[in-house]
């Protein structure tokens, strides 16, 4: 980290990371789990967890103000002592690889339940890992980089669904608000799982140049974009299909376009899961990346790339354990959201309120 | 760099030493057109045409068609019957046509779709036809204007289609209307011409929840239930008497074209009473009139009002097939549940549908009358 200060991401760089690993392996599923929790009513409960995120989002960005220079794994080794604060970066760190396993788990899962049910699953999470190892070993620039020239294809996602205008039925939205208060608040669960990756902030911001409002600004655009599109996918999820129908089908939007023909292209959910693929791969990726970082930082090494190795392979493997059958798959995905909360809601308040109490500190003074 | 590239050499391997999932064009036989009926003891019998290209020495192949039927307990079990039968695997992955039995569409036709709905390699974009009697004369049936019975069928149900007499629902579309309460559905109805050799667009079933309720709409009235519905395909062509009087038959009738139209359905609920009113507005152009006196404005107005007139008279007609069959066409039970959901949870839409008023207003505008008046 010696070049770090020429090394610098833009702003711009900074909202395409944020963005592209917040969206990923969830969008397919996103508006069947909202409407399971919350039926029609799933949209208000987005929209309802997009503002409690926002909460979350500005208490991350005053404790990454207070200390510009670290990343997230600094400012615990800091604020919690060293030995507290190097098992809380490995719970860190063993965290992010969780997720990347569980992202490689149902991205397998999918690909083999629409395309390629031939195909052993280990085969595909393998690429997925490799790909992903491959672009995430270039540092963190070139994968900002890479990932401002990918989100064109979001646009392109977003494109695909305008053959569904004629087909929708706004009836289907009401009536609003007949759901009670518990399943709404399910609804919100499930819409505020959908935005985690935003934890990405605290370990990337050290590394963005800018004032700190400019990342402000960046985090706000950025959450909102994801929140505007999220609330796209759902809205026409929730049109398209009947209140009584969604909960038949985990993955709407693909179903969806599977039942449009065009004259070139006859499987248009193909066309759609191949973009869906690289959302999948980013978020994989940063992951991957997020958790090397924390190994890094626990045994004060400089040797990234063994780091960023061991994280994939370890989720690669992690990734055998649940992946035979759905009911694993759901405890799976069930314990790490709960751990989500842990590790991406309430520790991050605790951090900040610690940061209260500790004397403001010249950044870098322990080193 | 070492690492690299011995990863680009793995990647290499993986990728290029071929795919699990490679579907050979000569390994499967594409089944075009399937159809079921219903056989004895609850079993469902399938039927399926393959056509099959056979390479000559010279020139393009020869394209026969065969047609294979097995009786099964469900659909697949069935269709792992003519597996058997035949040299390579049966593949429905483009499907263009699926057909079902009157007496099957009768009970719940969901178990049949099902495993349409499932398997991810299927086609949901096939469209789906109600054969009044048996699927299988209607597959194995020759006709003489095409050459194979799915590009008849499915070209037969595009061009209903086109002339605004269904709805050209495929299975991905009906499937939101099979499980929404509230809301119900019609399929095109085909009738084998065992004479003529050919398939008859014979009317619309009316479904109510997922079973066929065996009333229909005759092919007369289905291109004024499509524009109530809101629906209009390239075409909406009607005849219409509108005259009495004169001697030669000929000279009673009108016919026009519905150039645009422009529908809306207003429903009040007030104390459990449920009041819907259907406002059509059609802008036409006439087509063949043969009484040919169009040139004065009081005498288009008179033929204005008196095929508004008509028209209302047969949409009520329409509407009261509707309520008999106790087929809610209009989701008129969904727009209740939407906008008067505390009415919606006291009345059981099941009973209600067929005692509701629903009164049509139909207005016809003649826009056009052709190049002579």
């Amino acid at each position: 980290m010696s070049n770090q200060k020429n090394r610098k991401l833009s702003q711009r760089q900074f909202f395409f990371l944020i963005i592209q690993t917040q969206i990923g392996v969830g969008i397919l599923s996103l508006p069947y789990d909202l409407h399971i929790a919350a039926k029609q009513d799933g949209w208000l409960s987005l929209i309802i967890g997009a503002f409690i995120i926002q909460f979350v989002l500005i208490v991350l960005w005053l404790l990454g103000k207070k200390y510009p220079e670290w990343d997230l794994f600094q400012m615990i080794e800091f604020l919690t002592g060293k030995w507290l604060g190097k098992v809380l970066s490995l719970s860190y760190a063993v965290y992010f690889t969780f997720v990347g396993a569980l992202v490689l788990v149902l991205f397998g899962r999918m690909i083999s339940g629409w395309i390629l049910p031939n195909t052993p699953i280990w085969v595909i999470t393998f690429l997925m890992t490799s790909v992903s190892l491959y672009l995430v070993c270039s540092g963190i620039k070139v994968v900002a980089r890479f990932f401002t020239m990918l989100s064109a294809l979001l646009l392109f996602l977003l494109f695909l669904l305008v053959f569904s205008l004629n087909e929708l039925k706004l009836m289907y939205l009401f009536p609003v608000a007949t759901s009670s208060w518990k399943e709404l608040a399910a609804g919100v669960n499930s819409g505020m799982l959908a935005f985690l990756g935003f934890i990405l902030i605290l370990v990337i911001a050290p590394k963005v140049k800018g004032a700190a409002v400019d990342t402000l600004k960046t985090i706000f655009i950025a959450h909102w974009f994801v929140a505007i599109f999220y609330l796209i996918i759902v809205l026409i999820s929730f049109t398209f299909f009947s209140t009584e129908e969604l909960p038949l089908v985990s993955s709407p939007i693909l179903y969806m376009l599977k039942s449009f023909e065009f004259t070139v292209v006859s499987r248009v959910d193909l066309f759609f899961l191949s973009v869906w693929i690289v959302s999948v791969t980013t978020t994989f990726t940063i992951y991957i990346y997020m958790s090397g970082v924390g190994l890094m930082r626990v045994f004060h090494s400089q040797n990234k790339k063994v780091f960023l190795i061991v994280t994939a392979a370890a989720a690669f493997f992690i990734s055998f354990w649940p992946i035979g059958s759905q009911k694993t798959i759901d405890a799976f995905t069930s314990h790490i959201m709960t751990a989500s909360y842990g590790m991406a809601i309430f520790l991050p308040f605790i951090l900040y309120g610690l940061s209260l109490f500790r004397k403001k500190n010249a950044a870098g003074s322990e080193r | 760099m070492m690492m690299k590239r011995l990863l680009l050499a793995v990647i290499c391997l993986v990728v290029l030493t071929g795919c699990w999932d490679t579907r050979h064009f000569k390994n499967v036989k594409l089944v075009l057109t399937i159809g079921f009926d219903a056989a004895d003891d609850e079993k469902i019998k399938s039927t399926v045409s393959i056509p099959t290209i056979r390479r000559g020495a010279d020139g393009p192949g020869e394209e026969t068609v065969s047609v294979l039927s097995e009786i099964g307990y469900t659909p697949r079990s069935a269709r792992e019957k003519i597996d058997l039968r035949i040299s390579n695997a049966f593949d429905p992955s483009k499907l263009e046509v699926l057909l079902l039995g009157e007496e099957l569409a009768k009970k719940d036709i969901y178990p049949v779709l099902d495993v349409f709905y499932r398997n991810p390699k299927n086609n949901l974009n096939a469209k789906l036809a109600v054969i009044e009697g048996e699927v299988e004369e209607a597959i194995g049936m020759q006709p003489n204007i095409d050459t194979r019975p799915s590009k008849y069928i499915s070209g037969l149900l595009d061009a209903v289609k086109d002339a605004t007499h269904t709805t050209g629902d495929n299975l991905q579309l009906i499937c939101a209307e099979l499980f929404e309460p509230g809301v119900d559905f019609v399929l095109p109805l085909l009738k084998v011409d065992k004479e003529m050799s050919t398939l008859k667009f014979n009317g619309l079933a009316l479904f109510h929840d997922k079973v066929y309720t065996g009333d229909k709409i005759t092919p007369e009235q289905t291109t004024l239930l499509m524009l109530m519905m809101g629906y209009k395909g390239k075409v909406a062509r009607f005849t219409t008497q509108v005259l009495e009087d004169e001697e030669e038959q000929i000279m009673n009738y009108i016919s026009f074209n519905v150039m645009n139209l422009d529908r809306n359905l207003n429903i009040n609920v007030k104390d459990g009473e449920v009041e819907a009113v259907i406002n059509l507005k059609l802008n036409i152009r006439v087509v063949e009139y043969p009484k040919k006196h169009l040139d004065k404005a009081t005498e288009v107005t008179k033929l204005d009002d008196k095929l508004s007139e008509e028209l209302t008279k047969e949409a009520k007609d329409i509407i009261s097939r509707l309520q008999e069959a106790n087929s809610d066409v209009f989701s008129i039970g969904r727009r209740i549940q939407a906008y008067h959901y505390k009415e919606w949870k006291k009345m059981d839409w099941n009973e209600e549908f067929s005692q509701i008023t629903i009164t049509p207003k139909v207005e016809v505008n003649i826009q056009q009358q052709g190049v002579i008046n």
